[in-house]
């Protein structure tokens, strides 16, 4: 939808424009970006996957080496029998809080699950349903394009690809995100019931293994939260506020041909 | 650039300017306002709910809602699972020849086996049967004094003739029942299984257990029936000096595998697996394979529950 030319290299066509007899006065207009539901369940699912996170913590307490009862496999970083770095020491636990509250993780594990499983469907029904899953769907080129705004965003590549809604790099981590949340639910109901639901268990590796895999896609979100705030705040207030108010500002140049490149963030 | 709708101008710094995109700007700080307060107060009816949790009344030391979850996630379960279900059974030579020993809350090492009974209360026709007694609870377990010589951190509670205090939880008045001894338990048909013991804290471990079905038990000693005509909703186990005990609901006690085990690795209990008779049921995590059974009692009522009362989960199943 973006003008070529402005879009993709605004300094070097700004100054032609001005030199031009009469350009076309850009007006600034209000446009839509998020809607509302996605804008809610977005926010909502910011304290229930942290509570998660933190109920987990207080699980995952009572089976390490660290401070807790059991050793256990799952929650280091090594290979085999060498262990680099155990997750988590005992500082951590102590400092959150989390010793000795393997109960109160449950309770409140099992309770916060609903709420995060409910809120992750009714987003992936809303994508569905209203068509927003055609701007987050990655299209064919989307790892050459994402590896193209890897490479842009660590200023090794002056041109940015072009881009709808979200850049090609942004289409994979939102949808992988939606992938390891069904993951999560379906890893943590084959630990949730190893034994009534063994079939899943058996299929995603076993007791054991699809602990590793709920433990480290829980990793993986911490990981991906903390690149997804740096992101936003380089991206800047308009796009932010898109997420809360629903509508960026942009400059349009007569009828919104032309976009300003600041909103391409 | 004209694109300043920094947060500042939310607090009128461009009042009184002409610029057409004014209106634009003005309409983007009213959106703003609005969904940043929409947002405030979701945030704070989040903390409000969080709070409003913390503050209800607490049920087994949990805040009733979330022990209300807890026991619907129980409903969801058996109304999907119900009892149909089997634990997956491994070869004998998976099983650990060492069985971990995790938890001796109520469990006595002291405990004579040959004063040892079996206290079953709540059942049909007892009286007709020659183990009757009009009360049970006068049945007295006795320590062996020279091994609670040899350690003196045992967890037991016994009086100065060696008998055993069973104070908590004693019912006020009279219990008709049968005192059974290991010969009865015996007599049902005997079944082995190796499945695997998971602990809630985390561990496992492969067991070759070895005993009769719980099921076969109440089939044997069937528990007197309610109004309703049908089996009592739950079945109550607790260890002889009751500082221990557990909360079966019927489906789960009359689930073919759960146990009334005296053999591990086919060879009798030791002590520390919970000698003479131990509860095995392998859809529940470990806190429920209640060690030293002394007593079973069937009700339509929830038995009380040592771990329920202390913040888990009341079915533990898995």
């Amino acid at each position: 939808m973006a003008d070529e030319t402005l879009s993709t290299n605004p300094e070097s066509t700004e100054p032609d424009l001005s030199a031009s007899a009469q350009p076309p006065a850009p007006i600034l207009t209000l446009r839509e970006k998020h809607p509302l539901a996605t804008r809610w369940m977005h926010w909502l699912n910011f304290p229930l996957l942290g509570l998660m996170i933190w109920s987990g913590l207080m699980i995952y307490w009572a089976d390490s080496e660290a401070g807790g009862m059991h050793s256990h496999a799952v929650y280091r970083i090594g290979i085999g029998s060498w262990t680099l770095f155990r997750l988590f020491p005992d500082a951590f636990y102590d400092k959150l809080g989390l010793t000795f509250s393997l109960a109160k993780g449950l309770s409140w594990h099992f309770f916060l699950m609903w709420l995060f499983g409910i809120n992750g469907l009714l987003y992936v029904l809303y994508t569905f349903i209203s068509g927003a899953w055609r701007d987050l769907l990655p299209g064919r080129h989307a790892l050459r394009d994402a590896w193209h705004v890897f490479l842009h965003d660590l200023h090794l590549r002056r041109e940015k690809p072009s881009q709808g809604k979200y850049n090609a790099a942004q289409q994979i981590a939102y949808t992988l995100i939606i992938l390891a949340g069904a993951g999560s639910i379906l890893t943590g109901l084959a630990i949730y019931k190893p034994t009534q639901l063994h079939w899943l268990t058996t299929l995603l590796g076993g007791y054991e293994f699809a602990r590793f895999l709920h433990f480290w896609l829980t990793m993986g979100y911490v990981v991906f939260f903390v690149i997804h705030v740096i992101q936003v705040a380089i991206a800047g207030w308009n796009n932010f506020r898109a997420m809360v108010a629903g509508f960026e500002l942009v400059q349009a140049t007569n009828g919104g041909a032309g976009l300003n490149h600041e909103e391409q963030r | 650039m004209s694109l300043d709708d920094e947060p500042q101008s939310l607090f009128g710094a461009n009042e009184g300017a002409k610029d057409p995109d004014d209106a634009v700007r003005a309409q983007a700080r009213r959106r703003t306002r609005r969904s940043f307060l929409a947002g405030a107060v979701g945030a704070a009816g989040l903390y409000g709910a969080w709070r409003w949790i913390l503050g209800r009344p607490e049920i087994g030391q949990v805040p009733a809602p979330l022990r209300h979850a807890l026991d619907f996630n129980a409903d969801i379960s058996h109304a999907i699972f119900g009892n149909r279900g089997l634990a997956p059974t491994f070869p004998i030579s998976h099983a650990v020849s060492d069985v971990r020993v995790n938890g001796v809350i109520g469990l006595d090492p002291a405990l004579r086996l040959d004063r040892w009974c079996l206290q079953v209360k709540n059942l049909a026709d007892a009286q007709n049967s020659p183990h009757y007694f009009a009360n049970v609870n006068i049945w007295k377990y006795a320590d062996d004094p020279s091994i609670m010589a040899q350690d003196d951190s045992l967890d037991t509670y016994v009086d100065g003739e060696g008998n055993l205090d069973r104070e908590n939880g004693l019912p006020k008045g009279p219990e008709p029942g049968l005192l059974l001894t290991m010969d009865a338990i015996r007599a049902l048909p005997h079944v082995e299984m190796v499945t695997q013991l998971k602990c809630i804290e985390g561990w496992s471990e492969v067991v070759h257990w070895g005993g009769a079905r719980l099921s076969d038990f109440i089939h044997a000693y069937p528990p007197a029936r309610g109004a309703h005509g049908r089996l009592p909703r739950y079945v109550g186990l607790e260890t002889p000096d009751r500082q221990y005990y557990v909360g079966l609901r019927m489906d789960d006690a009359m689930h073919p595998q759960t146990l009334l085990c005296y053999e591990i690795n086919g060879q009798p209990l030791s002590i520390d697996h919970g000698a003479p008779l131990r509860l095995v049921t392998p859809l529940k995590y470990g806190i429920k394979h209640l060690k030293q059974i002394g007593s079973i009692s069937f009700s339509d009522a929830r038995p009380r529950d040592y771990w329920m009362e202390n913040a888990y989960d009341y079915d533990e199943g898995h």
